[in-house]
């Protein structure tokens, strides 16, 4: 059975002319980190917020295990609702020390019981000793964690996560990201994060779901969206991909690419292709009929050269692709390259 | 997908029925609402023959010398406030850091308090009355009394208000316009041209919002004018309902000065536009320049005007005449009349902030619309002017003592009565200091409290109270000495034989009674003083 499930959730904010949410539906299983994708302003801050009850839906239906917790007739209140959710600027109590903020959510435990857990809590995340501290007197990446913490003293059945790693130095940036993670699962916790950094999606989730102005685009495995994006919102928001307005790229041995991706609207009927699936022959041994561009600018990134090139075809627009290009050649601008569809290897 | 707003076929909802604490919070409002609405009832009732005549006669002279009041004390206190918080923010100079607070004193002095001090000035230009009358006739004679009692009325008014207007100017050119304040000098700019280019355009906003706030507190003004003999509005007024006991003409006659208050309401929000007006510091401290000795001097000089004007010359005075009538003043009287004012005042200020917390609590834990549109009608009450405010209730009361059992409370007004009309004249000064403490507080400890288990009561007495409760003082301290202060209120609605400190000066001062006056005026302003400490550390610019 799924932890939780959304059916049609709607939300327009009142003075707003575009609903904040539309018609999204999701379902989530135990144990499950879902991330929840979104550029700003595309809704996925308000879904957080509908889940946990801090804002009312104009219609649909939310289940949180097997309790309804909003639908057409009622909607339970956040307190009651037994979902945690970690703030983005961490909302820490400023006038409680660290005890009394991880001990907030746990007052119906006994002292003892409640010293327990706060101290397992701070062994979890490498922060023991810190009791007595105030907010103010911890870093960036501590506050992180003890917000963390608190959310999860309660034993929420979810946990929802607001862009937990944005306030976060770079070089911090990974390591607690990669220790939330470790945290969630060691304890078997669900979450539900939601971050614009696409990155934190694709390593820290185990499905993503995309957001685009309000409507869920594609929900996935992170292989999934980076390579058979649902369109062409999907496909750009995870990385550089070039738009070939044909209907298929030719091998020399007669390999069609596979990576066209559907629905596609009507002006764009031809092929979205990521930029490590290309690659460049010379343009003198490529057989008629394969497509072939003029480089106009080379950038050498250690592994590989990020080699861009304009392209014409007949009867189309000129336009412009990006490759990857990993071949012993020397690439200089100016010249004119072929472009064949690179064979993939163990996806 | 398209942007046109969702037509979902699943019926929309909100968050249910209405919730009893929403419910609770209205009621401040209601109450704030309640003389309000009796003035427009009234207003529907056909106007007699007395208001016919009032309308022909007496109301452009009201009308006329309103305006004119307004215009003479807000040019006054521009003059007075502008320029010197331009040198203590921009300028270093000898008693700087002195004047930065200093100059906020006479926030302390009530009007009716340096009328009475100056008053006596008015004797003091006896000889040259009758050298005017040797010498130019009667109609000069007279109209060099009328101008010599314009002149201290407005000079009272602009010196005891002009910290309105110097608060909001220094808070705008020590923050907001520090960055192109900057930028300006190093594009060369003298001091002069950046305070004509820069600080004083950008200051624009701060100025109508200190302009506004006095020409709010001259309206409300009864104490000054009456006794320079004055008649604006508020003074006609109360002459037609006490004196003619003629409610109906009175309540129409306010409505006049409540034109005028959302007249000063409406020019103001029109400076603003669309400026946020409590930015956040900017990151720029601004270096202060040091001018040429003379400058300094003389901007010494010139910041002492309004501080002596407006506290130093009364204040003297009333410590001369206090030290000389200590023995003649009536102890058991005076001793009666603060009981009485520290009863009031404690009293609405415990009220006032119960009520304002209670709003903008509930508003921060439901947010509902309507607590948005009761909290408005909260802030509203402070651009009632009082005179409405004193109709509205007195009016209230009248009809109350129509309903049977309830005659006790025809014996004019009662304690309850005044209580009441404080609540609804200071409601916004709690209101405003509390939302200011919210506001530093981020909604989100709110929903953190909330999300961890919290009912919104527990949520708000465990997480914003604790948060806030500097920003409770503040509300209770302001509303006490606002009430303390209050005389006009209080002189038409206090009950009969009740006095409290403040009508107790202002009749020793009608009875010409001054020196004995003295003693309980000093310890009105003391407590006023106090009033001022939340004030000079709320506004104190950070970058201090």
């Amino acid at each position: 059975m799924s932890l939780l499930h959304l059916t049609n959730l709607s939300k327009t904010y009142p003075r707003s002319e575009r609903p904040a949410v539309r018609e999204a539906s999701l379902q989530m299983q135990a144990g499950e980190l879902l991330a929840l994708v979104g550029e700003s302003g595309s809704g996925k801050t308000t879904l957080l917020r509908l889940i946990a009850g801090l804002e009312t839906a104009d219609a649909g239906q939310i289940t949180v295990g097997d309790i309804t917790v909003t639908d057409g007739t009622k909607n339970v209140d956040a307190e009651h609702r037994g979902v945690g959710l970690v703030f983005q600027h961490h909302a820490l109590f400023p006038h409680l020390t660290v005890a009394a903020n991880i001990a907030f959510g746990i007052r119906r435990l006994d002292r003892a019981e409640q010293k327990r857990r706060i101290e397992e809590l701070l062994t979890l995340v490498g922060l023991p000793g810190y009791e007595r501290r105030y907010p103010h007197e911890l870093s960036g990446g501590e506050r992180q964690r003890i917000a963390l913490v608190r959310a999860l003293a309660p034993e929420p059945r979810l946990l929802l996560l607001d862009e937990p790693f944005s306030n976060l130095d770079p070089q911090w940036r990974v390591e607690i990201r990669d220790e939330t993670r470790r945290i969630l699962k060691k304890r078997g916790t669900s979450a539900l994060l939601v971050t614009h950094h696409t990155q934190d999606a694709l390593s820290v989730a185990d499905r993503i779901a995309v957001l685009y102005r309000g409507v869920i685009q594609q929900v996935g495995t992170p292989a999934e969206i980076y390579h058979a994006p649902a369109n062409r919102y999907v496909a750009q928001l995870f990385g550089v991909c070039n738009f070939i307005p044909a209907a298929s790229l030719v091998r020399p041995c007669g390999t069609v690419i596979e990576c066209d991706i559907g629905p596609a609207a009507a002006e764009d009927q031809g092929l979205w292709v990521r930029p490590e699936d290309l690659e460049l022959a010379p343009s003198m041994a490529a057989p008629e009929g394969v497509l072939r561009g003029e480089v106009r600018t080379v950038s050498f990134q250690g592994d590989h050269h990020d080699v861009t090139l304009d392209c014409t075809l007949p009867g189309k627009a000129p336009f412009e692709v990006r490759v990857q290009h990993r071949g012993p050649e020397t690439i200089a601008a100016g010249e004119t390259w072929a472009l064949l569809p690179r064979p993939r290897t163990g996806r | 997908m398209s942007d046109s707003p969702s037509k979902t076929s699943v019926p929309r909802f909100r968050g249910g029925q209405i919730r009893p604490s929403v419910a609770l919070a209205w009621v401040p409002a209601l109450l704030v609402l309640l003389p309000l609405s009796l003035v427009f009832v009234r207003l529907a009732a056909p106007a007699g023959d007395a208001w016919a005549h009032l309308v022909e006669v007496l109301l452009p002279g009201y009308v006329w010398q309103t305006l004119l009041l307004i215009t003479l004390v807000v040019a006054l206190a521009l003059a007075l406030g502008v320029p010197t918080a331009w040198w203590v923010a921009t300028a270093q100079f000898p008693g700087r850091g002195f004047f930065q607070w200093a100059l906020l004193l006479p926030l302390a002095m009530p009007g009716y308090i340096a009328a009475m001090a100056y008053g006596d000035a008015l004797e003091g230009l006896v000889p040259v009355y009758i050298w005017v009358r040797q010498k130019f006739g009667v109609d000069a004679f007279l109209a060099a009394q009328q101008v010599a009692r314009w002149v201290l009325a407005v000079l009272v008014l602009g010196a005891t208000l002009s910290p309105y207007v110097y608060l909001t100017c220094l808070a705008s050119f020590s923050r907001q316009t520090a960055g192109p304040l900057e930028a300006a000098r190093l594009l060369g700019a003298g001091p002069a041209r950046q305070f004509w280019t820069v600080a004083l355009p950008m200051a624009r906003p701060a100025m109508a919002a200190g302009a506004s706030l006095v020409a709010f507190e001259t309206i409300n003004d009864y104490g000054v004018v009456s006794y320079f003999g004055l008649s604006p509005l508020t003074v006609g007024v109360f002459r037609v309902w006490l004196s003619e006991g003629d409610l109906g003409a009175a309540i129409r006659l306010a409505v006049f000065l409540l034109i005028f208050a959302m007249g000063a309401v409406v020019l103001e929000r029109l400076q603003r536009g669309r400026r946020v007006f409590d930015s956040e510091p900017g990151e720029t401290v601004l270096a202060r320049r040091r001018p040429r000795w003379a400058w300094q001097g003389g901007m010494a000089i010139l910041c002492l005007i309004p501080l002596l004007l407006g506290f130093g010359i009364p204040g003297w005075r009333l410590g001369r005449w206090a030290s000389q009538s200590w023995q003649e003043t009536d102890w058991t009287a005076t001793m009666e009349a603060a009981r009485h004012s520290f009863g009031l005042a404690g009293g609405v200020a415990l009220l006032v902030v119960a009520a304002a917390l209670l709003m903008t609590g509930t508003q921060r834990a439901w947010r509902s619309a309507s607590l948005r549109v009761g909290r408005r009608i909260g802030l509203l009450g402070y651009a009632i002017p009082s005179a409405l405010v004193a109709v509205g209730v007195g009016g209230l009361l009248t009809w109350i003592a129509t309903l049977p059992g309830l005659g006790f409370a025809a014996l004019s007004a009662s304690v309850t009565g005044l209580v009441f009309a404080y609540f609804v004249r200071f409601l916004a000064v709690g209101l405003q200091s509390v939302d200011a403490g919210f506001k530093r507080v981020p909604a989100c400890l709110h929903e953190a409290a909330r999300t961890l288990g919290s009912k919104p009561w527990a949520a708000l007495w465990r997480i914003e109270v604790p948060l806030v409760w500097p920003a409770l003082l503040a509300a209770a301290t302001l509303t006490f000495i606002d009430v303390f202060k209050e005389l006009t209120l209080t002189l038409v609605l206090r009950p009969f034989n009740y006095e409290t400190l403040a009508t107790r000066i202002y009749r020793l001062t009608d009875e010409s009674r001054i020196p004995e006056a003295a003693t309980p005026a000093l310890v009105l302003i003391g407590l006023s003083l106090l009033g001022l400490i939340p004030l000079v550390h709320l506004r104190q610019p950070r970058s201090e």
